[in-house]
């Protein structure tokens, strides 16, 4: 316990966690799961893909969290005639200088909140998404970093909408995980009327947190322990969705890595230094459903990506006894 | 879950282990593999629904519809499709039955017996697995295994062997040890386990012997004879090939070369073959030989050992004896029989007796000129079936085309049957009996079998041409000794005794093994004996026979109902089922005390201590009957927290456990520093268990007492 080269510390990210949880609750009331997922994605270093109908409050939590942490935040609404170079940035002549200038694109901060991404051009959306995976940008064959941390927050209107691009399943894969806020209940939504009718709610936030802070956070999430029948475990969900008969896509080995990281994160928020199967399983669902597409049997029958793989997980033992 | 499917395993190979012996009772191998089949198939289902994780009964459900359906296509699949309409089949069990109790280990191919072996067979196995996976009690699995064996020994005649009984002993170490491996992770655990299996399965395998000894027998075992003779249609091929050497009776005779004794005549014909026929039984002198042939008297003296039988084994035609004991003789066959009494099956055993016999044999020359026009009951002992098949009576008939008489078609048939076309043979793949389709096999296809094949056969053909027949069953005159005959289980024959006018019923030996026959041989060993009939002129005046008086009692005359089985014997049985229960019932306890205290022991390893501990605690949920909940440690120990009722303290002690598995299980190894024992933490947890599950007992008796009341 005492030894940190073999036992994290993970009171901080306990620590941590509590208070940006605090923070984010003021303003989204009711929906702990998607404030809990947006942690882990957050220290676990993946990036989050919100899909909901508008108006529940996607980029409402992804301005809540940016906002709880004091660091760079770009918000970029996307639209169809949205550029890639608008993401990236721009070369620029100088005349004083007589030289090219960089001018940094809207990705070039800590926080990142693509606003309905599904709406730019596959282009753009692509520049969007390498800068996500490479976590730097390459414009006129100079590369240029990306802060860290560095985090997307994305959402997007279910495909079913208009005038949207729907993310090609090798983007999505980018994306740690993928939550849906839902509907609020009744309570929440009275309650969110009462406290939320006379100006901005995130005018009152102030930040609890630092990038230093997130990225030691993420650190010591990073050092959780797991145990080897853990790792098969996850190996073999994620394999299951790739021999699954309600599943004609399966999710690829990032998959697998991304669901591990997010286990770690949970494990630590959780105040333990080891994972545990069910860090696995409740993961499970938000980081595998949208990698995988529905054979045709499974879509006709009107089921979701989700039920398959939670199906997927129930039908493979955890394991129990090492 | 590994434990699992090693269970299922180890119980499929267990039942399977039992069947072996079985090839002992049925030559029918293709029901035994339907019966192996059918275990195999009720296993996997139940294995595979567990995984699915279906409820209890489902599984069962489930299985009782695969356990029909397996009996259903092993009957269609061996027997064809006409045992398996509607109608049929619902007779088969009773046909199955009844073809059990009238046959001898081993049995032939029937479909009744086939559905009746893979019914039990599977239903021992769905038994087994609702038990002991399904209900998680598997040391309830050595019940079934027990029945499987006793049901095994009881229904062969000969003792059971050891070899069964490793068998057995194999079979309950395999379930209880794949059982019990599960939360035994240390070596001295192991060890406990082996042992304490060992142990308990010497006792039940013990018990067994001991029953095995105890309980009758299916056939009844009379008093240890090695032979017993009480249907005669019944007994002979086994007591032919499983009989033994030992001499059950000795004889001294004036006839050289021995004589024939003869038990009981089989004069109805059927398809089935030669069986008795209804007599009339009176006591009192012996009536004349039917036919009143001429012949030699012969005085013989008898000494029985170890042999029973109602039927008193006397050489044919005897005119008069005295023997200890109520004996009375059938009027039609001149047969010996015991009368009504407590023990007619042992009349035979150990008496002693002398008869006076009419010795009937006919040089050649006379029997080639005798007629058969004449017989008593005609009807009876000249009757074939209807369908007799056609191949059958052309060789009747071409055999005997060139013999003008009945007494020469005779020696022609015995001539034909005695010839090298035939072997001798009491190899089991020889057909039993002498069934119409048992002596068809054997003239035109096998040309192998052994006494009844060839004087079945004989009779048969015999009866085709006109001359009335019946099977005689009996001794062979045996080995002689200083004047003194010798005459063993081995010497167990039949053969077949056909009319010929003026001569009453004349013996023939068809059969090439067994040397002459008692009568009519054609080979002339005892002719210079036999006074020429042709030379009496005049019969000699026989005196006239003292009317017999006919005794009124039908039920003398029916074969003996098959022993009675002692009740001693199912005392026994009682005792021993009971005490099997007993110890299925304790053995899981014993097991489970010795864990838990090879468990709360403590060993070195914090570790393995520590998931020891959760192990007992595991285990002790399933004691009391509630379902172990789902998910790691502690998410199980908070779901559990409602089973231990209000006891705080438990509560307390079954988080921190849950905490500390937890680690155990999942953290690094080296980061593990936790209680050395659980002892205390366990023993407040099960006390928990166990007052709650009380309390929810009594509060379910008391909800029932007021509906009940109300």
């Amino acid at each position: 316990m005492t030894n940190a080269t073999t036992a994290p510390d993970v009171s901080a990210v306990t620590d941590l966690t509590a208070r940006l949880r605090g923070n984010i609750e003021r303003v989204i009331e009711g929906k702990p799961a998607a404030v809990d997922m947006a942690l882990v994605a957050l220290l676990a270093g993946g990036h989050l893909l919100i899909e909901d109908v508008p108006g529940v409050g996607k980029t409402m939590l992804a301005r809540t969290l940016a906002r709880s942490i004091d660091c760079s935040v770009r918000r970029i609404q996307f639209t169809a005639d949205l550029l890639p170079s608008d993401i990236t940035g721009v070369s620029v002549f100088n005349p004083q200088s007589r030289a090219f200038e960089f001018k940094p694109g809207g990705v070039f901060a800590h926080i990142v909140i693509g606003d309905e991404i599904n709406r730019a051009s596959p282009k753009t959306q692509s520049a969007l998404l390498e800068a996500m995976e490479e976590a730097h940008v390459s414009v006129d064959g100079t590369t240029h970093d990306l802060p860290t941390p560095f985090m997307v927050f994305a959402t997007q209107n279910p495909i079913e909408m208009q005038g949207t691009y729907p993310l090609p399943e090798a983007q999505r894969d980018r994306f740690m995980a993928s939550i849906s806020m839902g509907y609020p209940t009744r309570a929440a939504e009275v309650d969110m009327l009462e406290h939320h009718g006379a100006g901005n709610p995130l005018d009152a936030l102030s930040a609890v947190t630092d990038a230093a802070g997130v990225l030691e956070a993420r650190e010591a999430a990073g050092r959780v322990f797991v145990h080897p029948a853990l790792k098969d475990y996850v190996v073999e969900i994620v394999a299951g969705t790739r021999t699954a008969e309600s599943l004609r896509l399966g999710a690829s080995p990032r998959a697998s890595l991304h669901l591990l990281r997010a286990a770690r994160a949970r494990a630590a928020m959780d105040g333990r230094g080891y994972v545990i199967p069910e860090d696995v399983s409740s993961l499970a669902v938000p980081v595998l459903a949208h990698r995988v597409l529905l054979s045709h049997r499974a879509h006709t029958a009107q089921a979701s990506t989700a039920d398959a793989v939670a199906a997927i997980v129930a039908s493979i033992p955890a394991p129990r006894r090492t | 879950m590994r434990t699992e499917l090693r269970l299922t395993l180890a119980l499929a190979l267990a039942l399977v282990l039992q069947l072996l012996p079985w090839t002992q009772l049925t030559r029918h191998h293709g029901a035994l593999y339907a019966a192996a089949l059918t275990i195999g198939v009720i296993l996997a289902t139940g294995w595979v629904l567990r995984r699915l994780r279906a409820p209890a009964p489902a599984i069962v459900v489930a299985q009782g519809v695969v356990w029909v359906t397996a009996c259903v296509v092993s009957v269609w699949r061996l027997h064809g499709p006409a045992q398996v309409e509607a109608s049929a089949l619902l007779t088969l069990p009773a046909q199955g039955v009844t073809f059990i109790h009238d046959s001898s280990a081993p049995l032939f191919p029937h479909p009744g017996a086939t559905l009746l072996l893979v019914a039990v067979v599977g239903l021992l196995a769905l038994i087994a697995d609702a038990v002991a996976i399904t209900g998680d009690r598997p040391g309830w699995a050595i019940l079934p295994l027990v029945t499987l064996h006793l049901v095994m020994a009881l229904g062969l005649a000969t003792p059971t062997l050891f070899g069964e009984f490793v068998l057995l002993a194999v079979g309950i170490v395999l379930v209880l040890v794949a059982a019990n491996t599960r939360g035994a992770d240390d070596l001295a655990s192991r060890a406990v386990t082996w042992l304490t299996a060992g142990a308990l399965t010497a006792a039940t395998v013990g018990l067994t012997f001991v029953a095995a000894g105890f309980v009758p027998p299916f056939e009844p075992r009379a008093a240890q004879a090695p032979l017993q003779m009480n249907d005669p249609t019944l007994d002979l091929k086994r007591n032919l090939v499983q009989g033994s050497d030992e001499i059950i009776l000795r004889y001294r005779t004036d006839s050289p070369g021995g004589t024939y004794l003869k038990l009981a005549s089989l004069p109805a014909f059927t398809a089935e073959g030669f069986g008795l026929a209804d007599v009339r039984v009176a006591t009192g002198r012996l009536p004349n030989p039917p036919g009143s042939p001429r012949g030699v008297p012969r005085s013989t003296s008898v000494e029985i050992g170890e042999f029973s039988s109602e039927w008193l084994p006397v050489p044919y035609a005897p005119t008069s004896f005295e023997a200890p004991g109520e004996w009375g003789f059938a009027l039609d066959t001149l047969d010996v029989m015991a009368m009504a009494g407590p023990d007619r099956a042992n009349a035979t055993l150990g008496i002693g007796y002398v008869v006076e016999s009419l010795e009937v044999a006919p040089d050649p020359a006379t029997l080639a000129s005798a007629t058969s026009d004449g017989g008593p009951a005609r009807d009876l002992t000249t009757a074939l079936p209807t369908n007799l098949p056609q191949p059958l009576r052309a060789l009747a008939h071409e055999i005997t085309q060139d013999a003008p008489t009945a007494g020469a078609k005779a020696m022609a048939l015995e001539a034909y049957l005695r010839s090298d076309r035939f072997t001798y043979s009491t190899a089991p793949t020889t057909g039993v009996g002498d069934g119409l389709a048992t002596i068809e096999d054997f003239l035109f296809g096998s040309r192998t079998g052994y006494c009844e094949q060839f004087a079945g056969a004989m009779a048969i053909l015999a009866r085709e041409v006109g001359i009335p027949t019946r099977m005689a069953v009996g001794f062979v005159p045996g080995t002689e000794e200083n004047g003194t005959w010798g005459v063993s289980a081995r010497d167990l024959h039949t053969w077949p005794e056909l009319w010929l006018d003026d001569h009453g019923w004349v013996a023939f030996e068809p059969t090439p093994a067994r040397g002459e026959a008692a009568g009519a041989n054609t080979t002339p060993t005892t002719e210079e004996e036999v006074p020429a009939p042709a030379t009496a002129a005049a019969p000699t005046p026989e005196p006239e026979p003292e009317t017999p008086s006919p005794t009124p009692e039908p039920d003398a005359a029916a074969p003996a109902p098959t022993g009675s089985p002692s009740w001693l014997g199912w005392l026994a049985l009682a005792l021993v089922v009971v005490a099997a229960g007993v110890a299925a019932y304790w053995a899981p306890r014993l097991l489970r005390a010795r864990r838990r205290t090879a468990r709360l022991a403590g060993g070195v390893d914090p570790r393995t201590t520590t998931l020891a501990a959760w192990e007992e605690v595991r285990e002790t949920v399933g004691d009391v009957r509630a379902a172990w909940p789902e998910g790691s440690p502690r998410f199980a120990a908070e779901r559990l927290v409602p089973s231990l009722g209000d006891d705080a303290a438990a509560a307390q002690a079954l988080r921190t456990l849950a905490a500390a598995t937890e680690r155990a299980l999942f953290d690094r190894a080296e980061n593990y520093a936790g209680q050395g024992s659980w002892h205390d933490e366990v023993t407040a947890i099960t006390a928990a268990l166990e007052a709650e599950a009380a309390e929810q007992r009594s509060r379910t008796g008391a909800r029932r007492a007021v509906r009940e009341e109300g």
